[in-house]
């Protein structure tokens, strides 16, 4: 996978294919509270006499967000990717606005793998690395991937630590 | 020897248990209106401050601390005890605060702080100590000296070692330094709204009779408002900035800086020089003018919310001078002859645009208004565009070795040098949204460590062989 970072030789690493059912998942959530606020306008509507147009904005948002969110799945999946190398970690997402990330090996200081029901449903594992300062994610890997990733991070941080 | 602190902590303790219920008392007190209006007023109010004061003497009978040969302990709870212990080594600031309540007994407050990242406040804060208590732990600090085999007294200087380079703020830097500071802004803005409002809430009668009495002169009035506006802003800004950095001492002691300020309350912060993330070398527009930087130092500690962000080494120094200062009192050596990489003048225009296109929002806003107060909103926009200029033409970064890196980002008509060490960059961000892909333009974001956060350096449209330059700079070893 090609790096969008200034360094375009760099190659990335994908996620595996089933992080793609967890942002569908994802998205079809976000849908569901968009729900209450719908209800709410229709009751106020309703009851209340708010003005339709209120109903129609939030109807809109009902329909276009969890849309917009599940259309660019497959775009958004092209753009995220990882690469682990013995100095840095580099992570990349993002469609409409992409990002990447360099973190130094060195500046880790630790290492969670988190896993809710989706993920656990779709046999992944999320991969938090804190810095002193910042927090980054890697979305999803495959279990045995994660631990790996997280065997390698470690030992590379033991041996490259300067103070 | 386990110590208590000065009985004085029991007074700091309940201000601070007042403070921690004034939700609580409020709520009952309305809620309980009634019956405290039926003689049950002075029993309550009995009762509550007994219980707090109860607590006040509890809390301060629970806590001790022991200052070791190389770790201070503390012990501190009243149902759960909690047992802190601080290394020596680990301590990455002290703050020696001296309100002005505590100045006339020589009394003071310590904040203590490490790297740790699991608290938003000092890991351990001494409510009321000594000046004794004070000189010991910074002796302590300093060498580790054996408790058993030396006696500190009153008369035992704070610090042994001698002071290698000092900076004391002139009275005329000061004066400068408060006249030109920004705070003047947002007084500005709240006595605007202040006008703004008691134009509506004064009857119409009367404002017009004030029209009348200048003879219709309407432009008269605003020209009187807005110079009665800026003046008073002034003043106010000018007092705020001159209580809290009077008196202005920074010094450093081998690897220790020492920065002391304030007219009431003094303000004493002892840090490590290894333990600042960055320096900051900040210039309002105002003070561009008359050539003055103030030297910031990004830190890594945690602190309390309410403080200053960052600390202020130095706060006002012309910039032909600021090099010297920062070799001496830094012990940074800084290249003289760097040129900043700027903003290419194609990717310049963004700026402009973006600033341009916020601006509106707050424009709508005001076209709302009475008149002539809406028509301020044309200098909204006219603000918001120069803002853009000033930023687009103050953005840049200078590659200085190996290992260090300058950066310039600017915001509201002020400019900020940032000097970072490689080491320190916990991380790097290219940002690149979709339609800025077909231009090949990246935002950077440089991530350095302060206090307990994060500090995001930011630099707009930049072109690809710009940030190939510095993504290539950060990964070489």
């Amino acid at each position: 996978m090609q790096s969008i970072g200034p360094d375009q030789s760099q190659v990335l690493e994908q996620l595996p294919e089933q992080i793609k059912t967890t942002w569908r998942i994802t998205a079809l959530m976000n849908g569901f509270w968009l729900l209450l606020p719908l209800v709410g306008a229709i009751l106020a509507w309703q009851f209340w006499r708010w003005p339709i147009w209120v109903v129609i904005i939030a109807g809109c948002l009902f329909i276009v967000l969890p849309a917009i969110q599940l259309s660019i799945v497959p775009y958004r999946y092209h753009f995220t990717g990882y690469l682990i190398s013995n100095e840095f970690v580099t992570l990349q997402s993002g469609f409409f606005f992409r990002k990447q990330v360099t973190i130094p090996i060195t500046r880790i200081q630790n290492v969670t793998l988190e896993q809710g029901p989706v993920l656990r449903w779709q046999k992944l594992q999320a991969v938090r690395i804190d810095t002193a300062a910042t927090s980054h994610h890697i979305e999803g890997v495959s279990v045995k991937k994660a631990d790996a990733l997280k065997t390698a991070i470690v030992r590379y941080a033991l041996e490259e630590q300067d103070d | 020897m386990t110590k208590h602190l000065h009985p004085l902590a029991i007074a700091v303790n309940l201000r601070d248990i007042v403070v921690q219920n004034f939700f609580w008392l409020i709520l009952i007190g309305v809620n309980f209106r009634k019956l405290l209006q039926k003689g049950w007023f002075i029993p309550v109010c009995v009762g509550i401050s007994g219980f707090f004061v109860g607590w006040a003497i509890l809390k301060y009978w629970r806590f001790t601390f022991a200052i070791r040969n190389s770790a201070l302990t503390i012990h501190y709870g009243i149902i759960v005890r909690h047992q802190e212990h601080i290394p020596f080594g680990r301590i990455q600031t002290v703050r020696e605060n001296q309100p002005w309540y505590l100045r006339p007994l020589g009394l003071y407050q310590l904040e203590i702080e490490t790297s740790g990242k699991s608290l938003n406040k000092a890991e351990a804060q001494l409510a009321v100590v000594s000046a004794v208590v004070v000189r010991e732990l910074a002796q302590r600090r300093q060498s580790n000296v054996d408790s058993e085999s030396q006696e500190i007294t009153a008369d035992t200087p704070v610090h042994s070692k001698t002071a290698e380079a000092t900076y004391d703020i002139k009275n005329r830097d000061l004066n400068i330094f408060a006249l030109t500071s920004q705070g003047i802004v947002p007084v500005i803005l709240v006595l605007s709204w202040i006008v703004n409002k008691l134009q509506e809430w004064l009857p119409a009668a009367y404002w017009h009779k004030v029209e009348r009495s200048f003879a219709g002169q309407s432009l008269l009035i605003l020209a009187v408002l807005i110079l009665g506006v800026l003046v008073i802003g002034l003043l106010v800004s000018y007092a705020q900035q001159l209580i809290k950095f009077f008196h202005f001492h920074a010094q450093r002691q081998g690897h220790q800086l020492l920065i002391s300020q304030g007219l009431f309350s003094r303000h004493q912060t002892t840090t490590d020089l290894k333990r600042i993330q960055a320096i900051c070398l900040s210039q309002t527009a105002l003070r561009q003018i008359f050539h003055l930087v103030s030297v910031e130092l990004l830190l890594a500690a945690s602190q309390d919310s309410g403080q200053q962000k960052n600390v202020l080494a130095v706060p006002v120094i012309q910039r032909s001078a600021v090099w010297q200062q920062l070799k001496q009192l830094l012990q940074i050596s800084v290249d003289l002859n760097f040129k900043l990489t700027q903003i290419v003048s194609q990717n310049r225009w963004y700026y402009l645009r973006n600033n341009f296109l916020w601006s509106l929002l707050i424009v709508i806003h005001m076209t709302g208004w009475r008149w002539p107060w809406g028509g301020l909103s044309v200098l909204v926009t006219i603000f918001a565009v120069l803002a853009g200029i000033y930023a687009s033409r103050n953005t840049g970064y200078y590659i200085e070795s190996q290992q260090r890196l300058y950066l310039q980002s600017a915001r509201v008509f002020q400019r900020d040098l940032f000097i970072i060490d490689k080491r320190k960059i916990q991380s790097l961000v290219w940002q690149q949204s979709w339609w800025m892909q077909a231009k090949h333009n990246y935002h950077l974001i440089v991530n350095v460590r302060q206090n307990n956060g994060n500090h995001a350096i930011r630099l707009k449209y930049l072109t690809h062989q710009q940030a190939q330059q510095i993504q290539s700079w950060y990964k070489s070893i």
